[in-house]
């Protein structure tokens, strides 16, 4: 695989939610930087070195969905995932921005969740 | 004018006048007497000869004799009036009179003739219907609390029977003693000295009123034996007369007492013994509005609560949420577990801390699931009896709003005798309110699809009492529940709606079961739902409520 660890970022304003992806996330080989919000995380200006980005749809000020639309317009085309902790909301329509939008239910399988993205990132190799 | 009837004249009219159905007195320009007729003495007491040497100020306090040339040239001035004033009884009593006077003159020396009418009965009923007016303008004004109100009354009769102490008291429960609500000469050590009354035949006129639940006039608490028990009391305070009436609520049930106290012995006339008895009916109903008010402030609170539940769909939705956050967490540290203890060397101390994250996780979510359930209601149901008819009447009170914003009109037929049932009142009615919210959303739904006007929408409730079972029908004309879903409608989290979490059939469900009752559901014909609320309840009891 890759040499350089790729970076994951992870936008959720429930720390538990923060500390338990990041922890997977490491364990598995990633690099990962969290933030609480959407502001936090285009405050930070860090898009270009980021490799995935996984952000919670309910979140306080921008939602999700309007940073996924934010980083769009800004050029990202990188593996995205929207999360939701609301099983209604299972058959939504996700925004057709670019190919790489994914909509993960809250909880979700960690499996099946890394298979996506080692997928995801090896098609943009 | 026939010679006879000429000279007969005199003496007949002298007779007529002595016989006459009316008190008659005339009167000089000076107020001295000089005929009283049959009525008249009888009325003031007086003999003949005893009035004849008398001035009117002698019979009347208000017209003395400095006074009486003023008033004679106004009866001269205008020939005839009609005054209303208070005339003495040789015996000292006072009485209402409403006098007609007339001017005339007879060879050359003036008189004033004078009929009066006792008016006392007439000027009481007066007093009464102003104690009630006075009473129950305060007591309709609901920003005057009880003991004001009540304070107020006992005030109004202390004017009326003047050089008296007027008192309520109320019975509390648990305990069923009286005490003190009100009396504006009340003092402290007075209600310190008699406390809480238990209502029996000697603990003084309140107690024993309340006891035998009828008044109680004590003319002297020194040899009454309704004060045996509390004479000590009786001589402190130097409380000599008694008379208490019990007040009554509308199940005529003793629920205080009215009282008019003395410091000397006194007997009560008939126009006291009815001023106890508006004032004791004023009291009750002061009391008893207040309870209404006091039910209907529990009862708003109550339909508070129950308006949270009745939007479980959006708790659902709420809790669903907070619930995944650990769920989520729990599942990612698990996997992050599994590796750390995968690994050739497995590092405890990093497995020990996952686990720790685990189990604190999962409290979390455990605290969710907990106060979901204080949220959904209280377990087991609290049950009192209530009527049916106020089940269904006060869940539609709560529906109002939005049927009358969906310009829909429920039904209800009770079939059979009124009857009560044992249940948690709020819990039954948050079911009918489900039930029927369900309906509106069904009918306003289908109609919202066909474009249809509003033809001939109904919902029925249908209550009877049949087979050792209590049933609430609820019906519908909407599109009726889908074949496939008939199963599992009741199934938590299963919702055929666009909105909302299916769980308020669920619960609906859960809170039949928890009276042993069932909740079921059948499609009509042609089309609509009908929910049949089934709770079992002992042999149909009489509402008697």
């Amino acid at each position: 695989m890759n040499r350089t660890p790729k970076t994951i970022s992870i936008i959720d304003d429930d720390p538990s939610v923060r500390r338990s992806l990041g922890v997977l996330f490491e364990c598995t080989g990633f690099h990962v930087v969290t933030f609480e919000s959407a502001e936090d995380f285009l405050e930070r200006d860090c898009l270009h070195e980021i490799d995935v980005l996984i952000v919670d749809m309910r979140l306080p000020g921008i939602s999700g969905l309007q940073l996924l639309e934010s980083v769009t317009a800004l050029g990202w085309t990188g593996p995205s995932f929207i999360v939701t902790g609301n099983a209604e909301l299972v058959d939504v329509d996700l925004p057709t921005l670019h190919d790489g939008i994914h909509l993960l239910t809250k909880p979700s399988d960690p499996n099946k969740l890394l298979d996506v993205i080692h997928a995801e990132l090896d098609l943009r190799r | 004018m026939t010679n006879a009837q000429c000279r007969l004249r005199p003496e007949v009219t002298a007779f007529s006048v002595e016989s006459a159905a009316e008190a008659m007195i005339t009167v000089n320009p000076t107020g001295h007497i000089l005929s009283a007729n049959r009525l008249a003495r009888q009325r003031l007491e007086y003999t003949l000869d005893e009035l004849l040497s008398m001035q009117i100020a002698d019979i009347n306090p208000s017209y003395p004799p400095e006074l009486w040339p003023d008033h004679f040239s106004a009866v001269r001035r205008d020939g005839t009036m009609t005054i209303e004033t208070q005339h003495r009884s040789k015996s000292g009593k006072l009485f209402d009179v409403e006098i007609s006077i007339a001017y005339f003159k007879f060879e050359d020396h003036e008189y004033c003739c004078g009929t009066f009418r006792d008016i006392s009965k007439q000027k009481q009923a007066e007093k009464l219907v102003e104690l009630q007016s006075k009473v129950l303008s305060r007591i309709a004004s609901s920003s005057d609390d009880l003991a004001n109100t009540l304070t107020e009354l006992c005030r109004i009769v202390e004017q009326m029977v003047p050089h008296t102490m007027a008192s309520v008291m109320l019975i509390d429960q648990p305990d069923g003693k009286l005490r003190f609500r009100a009396g504006p000469h009340l003092t402290p050590e007075v209600e310190e000295a008699f406390g809480a009354v238990r209502p029996d035949e000697c603990s003084g006129s309140c107690g024993a009123a309340a006891y035998l639940k009828r008044h109680v006039i004590v003319e002297d608490t020194r040899d009454s034996p309704h004060w045996s028990n509390i004479t000590d009391i009786a001589e402190r305070f130097g409380i000599r007369a008694c008379w208490s009436i019990p007040i009554l609520d509308e199940q005529k049930n003793v629920i205080g007492t009215f009282a008019i106290s003395h410091t000397k012995v006194a007997k009560a006339n008939p126009f006291q013994l009815s001023l106890l008895d508006t004032a004791a009916n004023l009291a009750s109903i002061a009391t008893r509005r207040k309870n209404w008010e006091d039910q209907l402030q529990r009862a708003h609170v109550e339909l508070d609560r129950f308006g949270r539940l009745s939007t479980i769909g959006e708790m659902a939705s709420t809790i669903s949420h907070e619930l995944n956050q650990p769920l989520a967490a729990i599942v990612n540290d698990a996997f992050v577990m599994e590796m750390l203890a995968a690994a050739d060397t497995p590092d405890h101390e990093s497995i020990q801390a996952q686990a720790r994250v685990i189990r604190e996780q999962s409290m979390r979510a455990a605290e969710i699931v907990k106060s979901m359930r204080r949220l959904v209601g209280k377990t087991p149901p609290s049950r009192k009896r209530v009527s049916v008819e106020k089940i269904v009447a006060d869940s539609l009170a709560f529906l109002k709003p939005d049927l009358q914003r969906n310009r829909l009109h429920v039904n209800v037929i009770h079939h059979g005798p009124a009857i009560a049932i044992d249940v948690d009142c709020v819990q039954i009615q948050q079911v009918l309110i489900n039930l029927v919210r369900n309906a509106i959303e069904a009918i306003t739904e289908a109609e919202a699809s066909i474009d249809g006007t509003p033809s001939s929408d109904y919902i029925h409730i249908t209550t009877r009492c049949e087979n050792g079972n209590v049933t609430f029908l609820v019906e519908d004309c909407g599109p009726g529940v889908a074949a496939d879903d008939l199963d599992d409608i009741f199934t938590p989290f299963h919702s055929s709606k666009t909105q909302g979490m299916g769980m308020g059939l669920a619960i609906c469900r859960t809170i039949a079961s928890a009276h042993g009752g069932r909740l079921t559901v059948q499609n009509r014909t042609p089309h609509g739902a009908a929910f049949l609320l089934s709770i079992p309840c002992p042999p149909c009891t009489p509402d008697l409520a």
